[in-house]
């Protein structure tokens, strides 16, 4: 008995050591003298370890295409394949890409027919730029791009504009305007507009459909090498690419990353180098010193966050709205709004007030008062404007309102896209129990920005009118405020998506159209005023143009006049 | 009178004495009652639902912001800490219960309501009427259910139907019910299959009895077992799927709290603030773990196997 306990007791403890001695050998490292150096020659060699850089957005782009669907990520992740003609940089300064020049009055690029009140722009274009595949960037292309944009209807404002575009020899095309257009100079460029290739995209299939949508022929930086939807795109440094020695990164993969959160780790651990968009509290702690992130934005703001109202029935263009149409509401939904209190504390300081489309320079001289927060002046506006609660429900119903029948409820639906995340969704509950205190009832939604903005036969709600009141934020690229301001309030725009019209704005919007600085600044104030008086929108604050970047990651200058990306080929890797 | 005689009538006076036999309900309860596991759950849920019952004594709106407050960890001024917009926590837990375990109970009663008497039919009169019944049931049960949920959650929420406007608890019930009541229409089926080939059944037949007394008086109450146990655990799923839709943002929308949309706007903090996660989720947990133990105690009890080897049969 006692020999057998011991001979179990030898087995166990041998057994024991044994897988002790296996598992030590088997984790420990091989040794070097094992390793067949002799049969790897290259490994001599200096081998350049390619460099790659991700960058995290929340969704994946439409297309490489601007005017097609505008998320935002059509038009950076176009910078990385695509060359406009002309871009803007972070301080408002034009500069060429294709183009040898920006035309000028000046350089007699730009001639006015100051009877006729028309206008041609003569493009030069760089003759040193070559498409991935070895085929030459020329005045085919630009024509081609525009034809392809007209053929398939397409519409941006210089369209409205414009007379004709042709080639005049291999590198020089001539632009004839039926008017002055001061915007001429990004016409074919900007953040919405490439330059496609004429004998690579299928113009067959037209400018919506065709292969350039999702394969685009490179003159940019990189190449599109891989798209997996809703993972990622991986792009690689475009060898043919104009500039000498650029771009610097070899590889740069586009990951979508829906969760604020998982981006916010994904940085901090070194998984990722930049954070497209974070929102607000993200960017606190990028900004907070010894993390493994920085914070960059941009000098000037751009994206006003504004509540657009529908003036008629959800859905229904013939129907004014109850109460929405009426300008006294508007105004007092308005001044229930605590703006102040939005900007610091859900927006965590990272906003600018704004209450007027025409805050940025050089056209926000035109001395339009701050709105008051104004609660008790709120309600006595509405009440007003026969709104009032009588039979103690906390909703106020109409009482000789001039939009609606006696005893109809204010109650309406109030949408914000999902894509911003936690500060948009708590601004836009503070606002609804703002609103509540004063009588307004609202049924809150969140959508998606890609079902928000979609094309109306897309089931778009905003271009179909299908809404009653959104919160989103937009605002215009660039220097020039013509086009938004023609997009958002002229009758004639689909973008006009509350349908607000108003017959002294259009005609004001007309004379915007001019060379003459000053004079437009003159009719910006005139449209400024307007605005002011009758609301169309209620503008509340700008957000800021921000990133988070990893520490490694330079050269990255944020710009609310373009995507983050106007400068890919610039940036760079520290170690 | 001899000492035998004596035995006797005692023997008679206890035979007068005894109690009647036991029904069946009293066996289950007194089952029930020895299933531990279940009477704990039974206990917590009654006390989550008094809870909840009485949320409107907290000194809090669980709807008003209070702004300087954002984000406070737990304290005994806020026994769960706040959320972003500073508003208390508990409050909006237990709140958030209400719709929570409201969705929970509608969905059971669109699920028996539906899938009761679909598989008594089917169940009942076999043939064609259940082929074609039971093919229904197979076709709503191969639907991918999340898709499904989020597609007519998505629809509904645009119609001006009066019960099921905009993202409404009722919504959400019905978006929820449509999925379920395939599961119990066939658990009913089967035990109609099984109990109308009984001879009890047979003579209720023989005696001219309607089929819609068969269905209702005499074959119905042998299905009730399952039935109650399958809805508790529905319970269970309903109040899982609700916090799903809701943490898509498909579900309640805030400001009115449930536990599933809890759950979903502090996704952005679990980090930094995990307070907001936690209690909603042992909510949601402690919730589902107690439906589930008093599904399990019920089936225990309402086992007919089990009640007969009691009684010795």
């Amino acid at each position: 008995m006692n020999y057998s306990k011991k001979w179990l007791k030898g087995l166990v403890f041998g057994l024991i050591t044994l897988m002790i001695i296996v598992s030590v050998v088997s984790c420990a490292p091989k040794p070097a003298a094992e390793e067949p150096a002799a049969e790897e020659p290259a490994a001599e060699e200096p081998v350049m370890e390619k460099t790659s850089i991700t960058i995290m957005i929340p969704d994946n782009p439409v297309a490489f295409n601007g005017i097609n669907t505008d998320t935002g990520y059509e038009q950076a992740l176009g910078e990385l394949v695509m060359l406009s003609l002309a871009e803007v940089d972070p301080n408002g300064n034009l500069y060429p890409e294709l183009a040898a020049e920006i035309p000028t009055v000046e350089n007699g690029g730009v001639v006015v027919d100051e009877d006729a009140w028309t206008m041609t722009a003569t493009w030069k274009l760089r003759a040193d730029v070559y498409w991935a595949d070895g085929e030459q960037v020329t005045a085919d292309d630009v024509v081609f791009t525009w034809n392809a944009m007209v053929d398939a209807g397409a519409w941006y404002a210089p369209m409205d504009y414009t007379d004709s575009v042709e080639k005049v020899d291999d590198f020089t095309v001539l632009v004839t305007f039926n008017t002055v257009f001061p915007a001429y100079d990004l016409m074919f460029g900007g953040e919405d507009v490439f330059i496609y290739a004429e004998h690579y995209c299928d113009a067959e299939a037209g400018f919506y459909e065709w292969n350039c949508d999702d394969q685009p022929l490179s003159s940019g930086p990189y190449i599109l090498e891989e798209w997996v939807a809703d993972d990622h795109l991986t792009f690689v440094r475009n060898e043919n690419y104009y500039e000498e020695g650029k771009p610097a990164i070899d590889q740069i993969i586009v990951q979508i990353v829906p969760e604020e959160p998982v981006k916010q780790a994904m940085l901090l651990e070194g998984d990722a180098d930049l954070h497209y968009w974070p929102a607000e509290p993200a960017s606190d702690v990028y900004k907070e010193e010894g993390n493994a992130a920085n914070y960059a934005k941009s000098p000037t703001e751009r994206w006003v966050m504004r509540l657009i109202p529908n003036m008629y029935v959800k859905g229904d263009r013939e129907t004014p709205h109850p109460f929405l149409s009426d300008v006294n509401v508007r105004r007092a939904m308005r001044m229930a709004v605590d703006v102040d209190t939005i900007i610091d504390d859900i927006f965590l300081g990272y906003g600018v007030p704004v209450w007027n489309d025409f805050f940025r320079p050089p056209f926000n001289g035109c001395d339009i008062p701050r709105p008051e927060y104004d609660l008790e002046g709120a309600a006595a506006l509405l009440k007003e404007a026969g709104w009032e609660d009588t039979d103690g429900d906390g909703i106020n119903e109409c009482h000789g309102c001039p939009n609606a029948e006696e005893g109809t409820l204010m109650t309406m639906e109030f949408a914000i896209y999902a894509e911003y995340g936690e500060p948009l969704e708590l601004s836009q509950q503070l606002i609804a129990e703002s609103w509540k205190s004063i009588g307004i009832a609202t049924e809150l939604q969140i959508i998606e920005g890609a079902i928000m903005w979609a094309e109306e036969e897309d089931g778009g709600t905003e271009i179909a009118g299908n809404f009653e009141l959104d919160m989103w934020d937009d605002g215009y690229a660039g220097t020039d405020p013509a086009d938004q301001i023609w997009t958002f309030y002229s009758s004639g725009s689909d973008w006009n998506y509350g349908w607000w019209v108003n017959e002294d704005m259009d005609a004001w919007i007309d004379e915007f159209y001019s060379l003459d600085e000053e004079y437009r600044l003159e009719v910006g104030c005139e449209m400024a005023a307007i605005l002011e008086a009758e609301l169309p929108q209620i503008l509340l604050f700008s957000t800021l143009e921000q990133h988070g970047i990893s520490l490694r990651l330079k050269g990255v200058l944020p710009s609310a006049n373009d995507p983050v990306t106007w400068n890919i080929a610039d940036w760079t890797l520290e170690e | 009178m001899n000492s035998n005689e004596k035995k006797l009538e005692i023997k008679g006076e206890a035979s007068a004495g005894m109690r009647p036999p036991e029904t069946m309900t009293s066996m289950a309860w007194k089952r029930f009652r020895r299933h531990p596991g279940a009477m704990i759950g039974a206990v917590v849920l009654v006390i989550l639902i008094l809870a909840t019952l009485f949320a409107g004594l907290s000194p809090y709106d669980p709807e008003k912001s209070d702004i300087k407050n954002r984000f406070q960890a737990p304290s005994w001024e806020h026994p769960f800490g706040t959320d972003g917009l500073g508003r208390d926590l508990l409050t909006r837990t237990l709140f958030g219960g209400r719709v929570s375990l409201s969705v929970g109970l509608m969905v059971v009663g669109i699920t028996l309501s539906i899938g009761v008497p679909i598989g008594s039919i089917a169940g009942f009169y076999g043939g064609w009427v259940d082929a074609i019944l039971m093919r229904i049931i197979d076709a709503t049960l191969s639907i991918p259910s999340l898709m499904f949920l989020i597609l007519l959650a998505a629809i509904l929420r645009e119609t001006d139907l009066p019960f099921v406007k905009g993202n409404s608890v009722m919504t959400i019930a019905v978006v929820l019910g449509v999925l379920t009541w395939p599961t119990v229409a066939r658990l009913v089926r089967a035990v109609f299959l099984t109990v109308r080939e009984l001879e009890y059944v047979k003579a209720a037949e023989a005696l001219g009895a309607s089929d819609l007394r068969i269905i209702v008086k005499e074959v119905l109450p042998n299905g009730f077992g399952p039935v109650i146990v399958e809805s508790t655990l529905g319970v269970g799923y309903a109040i899982m799927e609700e916090s799903g839709l809701s943490f898509l943002g498909f579900g309640i929308m805030p400001p009115t709290p449930s536990w599933g949309n809890l759950l979903n706007n502090a996704q952005e903090h679990l980090i930094q603030y995990p307070w907001l996660a936690i209690f909603p989720g042992m909510m949601i947990f402690f919730t589902i773990i107690s439906v589930n133990y008093i599904g399990d105690g019920l089936r225990d009890a309402l086992d007919p196997y089990k009640v007969l080897a009691e009684i010795g049969e």
